[in-house]
């Protein structure tokens, strides 16, 4: 029989990799259980990278409550981890007397939330903070406290420093069936993957868009999820990363932002559209709707350079505009952190610490343990090393001095280093979430066939094996030449 | 890192004390058929000259492509990519040309300085920047230093992004020429069953290739009612193994999850825009595309450089010499060219008057006297979708290139400035897939400069037939 | 009493960078078989009219494809045929040419096949090939 864990989490996504991260810093062994053959792959990865401040979510709900704590905690949560966040501060623009209302709204909300230093600006002040913002806006809410990640690495290195602490990562492991036996102290629950079984004696359910269906197969709550989907648009870097700017929100929507990135390109994020599950399809009208919306805000924006457009769903429950975090009232030991739809990213460390919290209540033996090492050391970024620092690199390994992504600077040894951290990537996006390389305006049409060579080398595998992301990506088939 | 304000981007590559500095008078990024014609050029006139190229190899793209059509003009003789290449490689390989393999650029600094010039050009003629190249490879950082220094970094693939394809990420889209290199570098087979989305030269040589290694090409689609590349290619690459070609048609969706299952075509209405109603599945498990060339102008805006937006190359003069004084450009880098042997030409002509700068210690001396005040701008008119050089500082016969932006059957080049005709050229045919070029005479420059224009006109009127 | 066709057809001809389109009138009999080439136009050189006729009686092109290498610098040696071969025997030489492994050093020229298919025509090397 396999080892039973203490605890097993569904889903490596944001949120269930920061709550790994979390927990791992107590006397338990904690196993993340993930579909997919990486990190990240789900909304998780098909997002904005916001981090929203918290004035936007009805005061009184968890939403409220996780989302401007997520922000605060963000800066230490960086520092640890070693991820990149830029707190620039946005500015939701207003375009006549209407919008203004809509805006002294969102600023008692925000104020009820406990966002901080909120106010409402005017032309001058707008154009200062940002020049590229619509000369039409006559009024702001200046929100100093927002600010925005690449969300992939910040799931990738809540892991690795969950895993570093000892978690353990199951890849490929889509739960097929759940079994709970016995009750009380004894209860435990046995998961059956396709990578093996996992036993835990207690479960977090972190699943995103397969939430309802793991609460289902245990028997506890039944809910629906609604993919509502989203089509999001990378433009090209600018000299200078644009603050967020966001135009007043809808009920059900925060409308379509423009954002600079962590690596100077701007985001424009995100149309909603309840579509079929599993849609990521872009659709030519969203794209549209989002160049439009940009254009609305950022009138100079160039959108002909169009690196890359996407699209995911939002894990939404039916139903519910909000989170659902707590223990399960069906199935006690079951944790659920479900519907983790926006403001998931920017909430992520709160929710994590909500968990913790959840976990306590319920009367799980959390004991800190004193060889949990809360800093995770960041791979080293040729691009952004200082010449120095660069030389030295090289001089360490010369595969440092190898570039391979022409684009945004990326060299072998760094690709060979996301391979080889633990977790590491397995796939040419796994390689491109974690370094950049094929992230760039050619989007690998330069680097490809050296990342595949690569990819096939460090996992000992054929070319033909190499897969672009998750199962069935294969990117070529054998060798033309010298064959019969 | 963290919460620190990182939105400046990354910190520039300034000189630093502990990199190796090497000085040159002509400085080549690039060794493409661009970088090698340069560098020749340069070294034949006596300057001492460095290429810096970031594959193990001479040669550039010309390696992949393996296809017969070079030389016609160059060497009177058809040759294949490789077979161009490989003799600008054997004559680079003859002289004392530095050649930096394995080498990328990080960045150009243009700054005021007092480098010192490696032929010794005399101090009092040294008042023009030297310019720092910095580069990288296994062996370190290092730094180039040179008067002057030639561009010649080639172009990249438009992506399905830039043209905004929407439906599915699988794998199994390319861009045709990293399709070309699995083919023809790497000996792997990046497919079964493909449809190419683009009729210029890149996509038809695809299609003849993937045919011979056994990868059935179920269709080309074009988005234009004509073929973009040039007839041969669509004779010999389509025509001889009964590929079909739909114009007017486009992808309009990718279909599969892990990877491509099919692709969704739809007819174009003569705005471009898909026709609903008309859309089409065509299954396979590979998408090609070849729907433009970008030419790859990072490196030049960080050197300060302003580029054409229409061109997305630099702003040249008669001499091929960018607004920073002492960077030239040349090849695809410049603008798209549709013939090696014309990158070769312009490239020559490129080196040799960066060779002129860096040995005269500044202005254009091989392009004649710079005339006292010629500072005339030129603008495209009408069909003519650019013009280049876009400055002209010499009075001095002076070649115009330029591109049409659709196919005419009877148009004229006509040469005004101050809105006073100076020149109309014969009725004829104009095609958007070939690059033309145009000799403008020194006394039209002179009849431009005694209008006292600013700027000369270079327009392709389409005519009505009698 | 002839039941033979006259057909017109249009192509380009692909001898320089002109690339005339030519106008070709062609007598074929009820099999579709070539009789006779009756007129070539529009070429505006006499390669054009030689172009033609090769081209209904047996095109031919040049072959390109590559060759495995072994102990090179690179992974394939591009390949052409010394001079164009018929059209119609190319695929039959890619069959051949597939299995193919030449040993590095290679110099361009170099012939990698003798006497292709019995063409008296010679698969040579388009460019140098270095030891690894």
């Amino acid at each position: 029989m396999a080892e039973t864990f203490d605890i097993a989490i569904v889903g490596a996504g944001i949120t269930g990799c920061a709550i790994a991260r979390q927990l791992a810093r107590f006397d338990l062994s904690i196993c993340v259980v993930e579909a997919a053959n990486d990190i990240a792959l789900g909304a998780s990865k098909a997002n904005g990278g916001l981090v929203h401040a918290g004035y936007d979510p009805a005061p009184g709900t968890v939403k409220a409550q996780v989302n401007a704590r997520g922000c605060e905690l963000y800066g230490k949560w960086a520092q640890e981890l070693g991820f990149l966040f830029c707190r620039t501060g946005s500015m939701v623009l207003g375009f006549n007397d209407e919008d203004r209302a809509q805006l002294e709204k969102l600023r008692c909300n925000g104020h009820v939330n406990g966002v901080p230093e909120l106010s409402i600006i005017g032309p001058d002040r707008i154009h200062e903070l940002e020049p590229r913002a619509s000369a039409d806006a006559t009024c702001a809410l200046w929100c100093p406290s927002t600010g925005f990640v690449d969300p992939f690495e910040v799931a990738i290195a809540a892991l690795e420093n969950a895993v570093a602490n000892g978690v353990t990562f199951m890849r490929s492991a889509s739960v097929e069936a759940i079994e709970v036996a016995g009750s009380g102290d004894n209860a435990h629950f046995t998961l059956a993957t396709p990578a093996g079984n996992v036993r835990c004696r207690y479960l977090i359910n972190a699943a995103g868009n397969g939430a309802a269906d793991i609460s289902h197969v245990t028997g506890a709550e039944e809910f629906q999820m609604v993919w509502r989907q989203g089509n999001i648009v990378v433009l090209d870097k600018e000299p200078r990363a644009l603050m967020p700017l966001y135009p007043v929100p809808t009920p059900v929507s925060k409308g379509v932002i423009v954002t600079g990135t962590v690596h100077g390109n701007t985001v424009i994020t995100a149309t909603a559209a309840v579509r079929e599950p599993g849609d990521t399809q872009t659709y030519a009208s969203d794209v549209n709707a989002l160049l439009t919306g940009a254009r609305k805000l950022v009138p100079d924006l160039d959108t002909r350079r169009v690196v890359r457009a996407f699209a995911g769903g939002r894990p939404v429950i039916q139903g519910t505009n909000d989170f659902f975090i707590g223990q399960s009232a069906v199935v006690p030991g079951l944790f659920q952190a479900a519907g983790i739809q926006s403001p998931g990213v920017a909430s992520a460390p709160a929710i994590a610490e909500r968990m913790e919290q959840v976990l306590r209540d319920a009367g799980v033996v959390l004991r800190e343990r004193n060889d949990w090492d809360p800093i995770r050391r960041a791979p080293d970024d040729f691009d952004r090393a200082p010449l120095v620092r660069k030389e030295e690199l090289i001089e360490s390994d010369p595969a440092w001095g190898q570039i391979v992504c022409r684009c945004e600077t990326v060299p072998e040894a760094e690709i060979v280093a996301a391979i080889r951290r633990r977790p590491g990537a397995v796939s040419v996006e796994g390689v491109k979430r974690r370094c950049r390389a094929g992230m760039g305006r050619c989007q690998s049409g330069f680097c490809q066939s050296r990342v595949v060579a690569i990819l096939a080398r460090e996992l000992g595998c054929d070319p033909s094996e190499v897969l672009l992301e998750d199962a069935g990506s294969w990117l070529v088939e054998g060798p033309l030449k010298g064959v019969r | 890192m963290a919460t620190l304000d990182m939105r400046d981007g990354r910190a520039k590559a300034g000189a630093v004390a502990s990199v190796s500095t090497k000085a040159f008078d002509v400085v080549v990024i690039g060794g493409g058929p661009a970088g090698m014609a340069a560098a020749l050029a340069a070294h034949n006139a006596g300057a001492h000259v460095a290429i810096v190229e970031r594959e193990q190899h001479l040669g550039g793209i010309l390696r992949q492509c393996i296809h017969p059509g070079f030389g016609l003009s160059h060497f009177k003789q058809e040759l294949t990519g490789p077979e161009y290449a490989q003799r600008f490689i054997d004559q680079v390989r003859a002289t004392d040309v530095a050649l930096f393999l394995g080498s990328m650029v990080i960045g150009i600094d243009s700054g005021e300085g007092a480098g010192a010039s490696a032929s010794g050009v005399d101090e009092a003629s040294g008042a023009t920047a030297v310019h720092t190249v910095t580069l990288m490879s296994r062996a370190g950082m290092l730094q180039l230093t040179g008067r002057a220094v030639v561009l010649a970094m080639g172009c990249r693939e438009r992506t399905r992004s830039e043209i905004k394809i929407p439906g599915s990420r699988p794998a199994g889209v390319f861009t045709a020429g990293l399709a070309q290199r699995y083919i023809n570098i790497e000996n792997l087979k990046p497919g079964s069953r493909a449809v190419i989305l683009g009729s210029g030269d890149i996509g038809l040589i695809m299609a003849r290739r993937c045919t011979l290694e056994g990868i059935s090409v179920e269709g080309v689609y074009e988005l234009m009612p004509y073929a973009n590349g040039l007839r041969r290619n669509v004779k010999n690459c389509l025509d001889d193994f009964g590929i079909p070609l739909h114009l007017s048609t486009t992808v309009t969706r990718v279909i599969g999850h892990d990877r491509v299952e099919a692709v969704e075509v739809s007819k174009v209405d003569e705005h471009l825009a898909p026709i609903p109603g008309t859309e089409r599945v065509v299954p396979c498990d590979t998408l090609l595309l070849s729907v433009g060339l970008i030419p790859e102008n990072e490196l030049s805006v960080g050197a300060g450089v302003e580029l054409d937006p229409r061109t997305r190359g630099a702003v040249v003069d008669q001499s091929l010499q960018t607004g920073v004084p002492g960077i030239f450009a040349c090849g695809n880098v410049l603008h798209v060219h549709d013939l090696a042997d014309n990158v070769t030409t312009e490239s020559e002509h490129a080196g040799a008057a960066a060779a002129a700068y860096a040995l005269g210690g500044g202005a254009d001396a091989e392009a004649g006297a710079p005339g006292a005040g010629c500072q005339l701008t030129v603008s495209p008119a009408s069909i003519a979708g650019y013009a280049l050089p876009g400055r002209i500082t010499a009075v001095a016969l002076t070649k115009l290139n330029f591109r049409v932006r659709r196919p005419v059957d009877a148009a004229r080049v006509r040469i005004l400035a101050d809105g006073e005709e100076l020149f109309t050229g014969k009725v004829r045919a104009f095609k958007p897939g070939v690059m033309e070029s145009f000799p403008l005479p020194a006394k039209v420059i002179k009849q431009a400069l005694d209008l006292g224009a600013s700027e000369i006109i270079l327009s392709v009127e389409p005519v009505k037939e009698a | 009493m002839s039941t033979n066709a006259i057909e017109k057809l249009k192509f380009n001809c692909t001898t320089c960078p002109s690339e005339c389109l030519l106008t070709v009138e062609v007598e074929r009999d009820a099999d579709g078989a070539l009789v006779e080439v009756h007129s070539v136009t529009g070429n505006n050189c006499p390669r054009g009219d030689k172009f033609a006729h090769q081209e209904l009686t047996c095109p031919t092109r040049v072959l390109t494809t590559t060759v495995a290498v072994s102990g090179g610098d690179e992974t394939l040696l591009p390949v052409r045929t010394a001079e164009a071969i018929p059209l119609a025997l190319h695929a039959q030489a890619m069959n051949l040419i597939r299995g193919l492994v030449v040993n590095a050093p290679i110099r361009m020229g170099d012939v990698v096949l003798e006497n292709l298919l019995n063409t008296n025509i010679d698969l040579i090397a388009s460019m140098d090939i270095d030891p690894a």
